[in-house]
């Protein structure tokens, strides 16, 4: 009897045993686990525009938090030692605090980290040319690139289907049904989501004033007027045409006679100019966000300039044009502004009301791994 | 080909016509109406460049860089009835580009799903209609025309609605070192034209309009007056409207219409 049963036991744990192995034979199944993704409702200030979000890529929850995993996460890069917050550190701004982007193994880029703050809202390309239009296009980019993560597109889909704990979220974030359906569109696509709640500003000083919450001093009213050119009897300082609010940026492409060239095609980084082929492009780049400046260092898109007093005072002294008007793409409100050391200090005043941190205190922007 | 020159409407006729407009599609048969812009300087009509000299009024050289303005509520109407095609557009003339096969330029805006049918007039307003200019970029998606913060302006409460920014050589010496920047906005720069025309749009098919802009014209007054460019070469201020003013009253004259095809 005890034999028989014995038998029998035996029988039970290789038919357990078989079952066992037909599951791992089919590991990239996804489909078991359940797919309930959760709006991500996003908390745009009041007052700011609305930011567009693609159809085919709506916030959600599940979403948000997978790309937010894979942005602080070094697996996307080829040694694993840098991931896409080494050089977009929410305490710098989502930018980081050297003139030219460092990558993998200490390679040099060529142009300034940019800021994160507030990119969903962008629609007229990103990085510093435009030479991108969405950010999950843009997405992609610095994985693949030799001086940033360096890593294959094709490797880094492998490591992440290789990964059980990302192979779940994708389903979840997706509703894949196997660990095979993760792609680059998905990876681009999460990483996207993530970078589209980055929202800073609605709490800075500059808007509780707005909201008449608080006053602005004196300087800092100074400060205003001349940034805007709301009161004639101020200097006007020519700022807002680019740096306008909510976003204090304008998000276009203009050359602001940071570099003393003589010719069109001497600009050392052509800048817009390699995206559209256009000689009249040549040294244009991509205005900025003002918000949370003091959270970064080094400006411009080669960081020149390391400190704000440095850009003002760039501003200032009218740029650099070169002498044939036919080689002069220097936009036109690039002029001597003539302020004095006061009316510098005010402007100075009102810039610092730009900074708002609250940002870093959302659980949603800060890194999972610690 | 019919030119015609546009009159410049008061703004309240335009209100009780345009509140007239039914730009529904509603199932009725549609064509598509094509808006070529020529952005000129002078009677040569040499197109607009920021390496193209033209003789200002003051006896200097100019150049024209950038020519930007929003058209608001673009209609085509008869006696009876206005139809809104765009309640807004922004157009950029700066730097345009001759196809020298087709003579147009790459300026051009097209609408589609306008109304089959015959129609009397081509109407639209430069600057942004004052029930849009109450609003803000922030009412806006960001890829909207109006979600544009360049083109809004904190000191006015109102959208800047044309820029026309250039150089002028004032030393004669080929330097062109004097920038003019002038930018118009608040609702009474509002400015609306009509030109008179007949057009028809067929269902299915393609009309196409041509709009001239002479920017001699928008600095020269038809007395003869011009902007003093050299005392004032920026102008963008509240409370200080006087030359853009002078501008945009200028439209009628500068602004001109051809019927190129329908």
């Amino acid at each position: 009897m005890n034999f028989r049963f014995g038998l029998v036991f035996l029988f039970l744990v290789m038919l357990f045993i078989y079952a066992c192995k037909d599951e791992v034979m089919n590991e990239g199944d996804l489909s078991f686990i359940p797919f309930d993704p959760v709006e991500y409702k996003l908390e745009i200030p009041e007052g700011w525009p609305q930011m567009e979000i693609p159809e085919d890529n709506p916030l959600t929850y599940e979403g948000v938090q997978l790309g937010r995993r894979l942005f602080f996460d070094p697996i996307l890069s080829l040694d694993n030692t840098i991931s896409c917050a080494t050089c977009h550190v929410p305490e710098k701004g989502f930018s980081d605090n050297n003139p030219i982007a460092v990558g993998i193994g200490g390679a040099l880029g060529t142009r300034k980290t940019m800021s994160l703050i507030n990119v969903g809202f962008n629609q007229n390309g990103l990085l510093w040319d435009g030479a991108v239009m969405t950010l999950e296009e843009q997405s992609l980019h610095p994985i693949e690139d030799p001086v940033e993560m360096n890593l294959p597109l094709e490797e880094a889909i492998q490591r992440l289907r290789d990964h059980e704990d990302y192979s779940v979220r994708f389903r979840k974030a997706f509703g894949i049904g196997n660990v095979d359906e993760i792609n680059k569109d998905l990876l681009a696509k999460a990483l996207a989501q993530f970078q589209r709640i980055i929202i800073a500003g609605g709490e800075s000083q500059f808007e509780k004033v707005m909201r008449g919450e608080l006053s602005f001093t004196d300087e800092q009213l100074n400060g205003w007027e001349m940034f805007t050119d709301a009161n004639r009897l101020v200097v006007d300082a020519e700022c807002a045409h680019c740096h306008i609010r909510p976003l204090f940026n304008i998000n276009e492409y203009i050359n602001n006679g940071i570099t003393p060239v003589e010719r069109l095609f001497d600009h050392p980084d052509p800048g817009r100019g390699a995206v559209t082929g256009r000689e009249r492009d040549y040294g244009k780049f991509r205005t900025v966000t003002l918000i949370n400046w003091e959270l970064r260092k080094n400006f411009m898109h080669d960081g020149r300039f390391e400190t704000m007093e440095d850009v003002v005072n760039h501003y200032n002294s009218g740029g650099h044009r070169p002498t044939n008007p036919d080689e002069d793409n220097v936009d036109l409100l690039i002029y001597p502004l003539n302020m004095d050391e006061f009316e510098l200090h005010d402007l100075m005043e009102f810039l610092r009301m730009l900074t708002d941190t609250t940002f870093l205190s959302n659980p949603d922007l800060q890194n999972p791994f610690l | 080909m019919n030119k015609l020159h546009f009159f410049i409407l008061l703004p309240l006729f335009l209100f009780v016509f345009s509140a007239c407009g039914d730009d529904d599609d509603n199932g009725t048969p549609t064509g598509t109406l094509e808006i070529f812009f020529e952005p000129i300087y002078g009677e040569d009509r040499g197109l607009i460049s920021p390496t193209t000299n033209f003789s200002y009024a003051s006896g200097n050289d100019i150049r024209v860089i950038r020519s930007d303005m929003y058209l608001g509520n673009i209609s085509l109407g008869t006696a009876s009835a206005t139809t809104v095609l765009s309640e807004i557009e922004y157009v950029s003339l700066g730097e345009p580009k001759m196809d020298e096969s087709t003579g147009l330029t790459d300026k051009f805006l097209v609408l589609n799903n306008v109304p089959a049918g015959s129609y009397s007039f081509f109407e639209f307003g430069i600057g942004v209609p004052p029930e849009l200019n109450s609003k803000t970029p922030s009412d806006f998606s960001s890829s909207h025309p109006l979600a544009r913060g360049g083109n809004y302006w904190d000191a006015w409460d109102s959208y800047i609605f044309a820029k026309l920014e250039g150089r002028l050589d004032v030393n004669d010496d080929g330097l062109f070192s004097q920038n003019f920047i002038y930018h118009s906005g608040q609702d009474e720069l509002y400015r609306i034209l009509r030109a008179n025309i007949p057009l028809t749009i067929s269902e299915g098919g393609t009309t196409r309009l041509k709009i001239v802009i002479d920017h001699e014209k928008l600095l020269i007054n038809e007395d003869g007056e011009f902007v003093d460019i050299e005392e004032t070469p920026i102008d963008h201020s509240a409370g200080d409207l006087a030359l853009v003013r002078f501008i945009a009253d200028n439209y009628g004259r500068a602004f001109s219409l051809e019927l190129l095809s329908q």
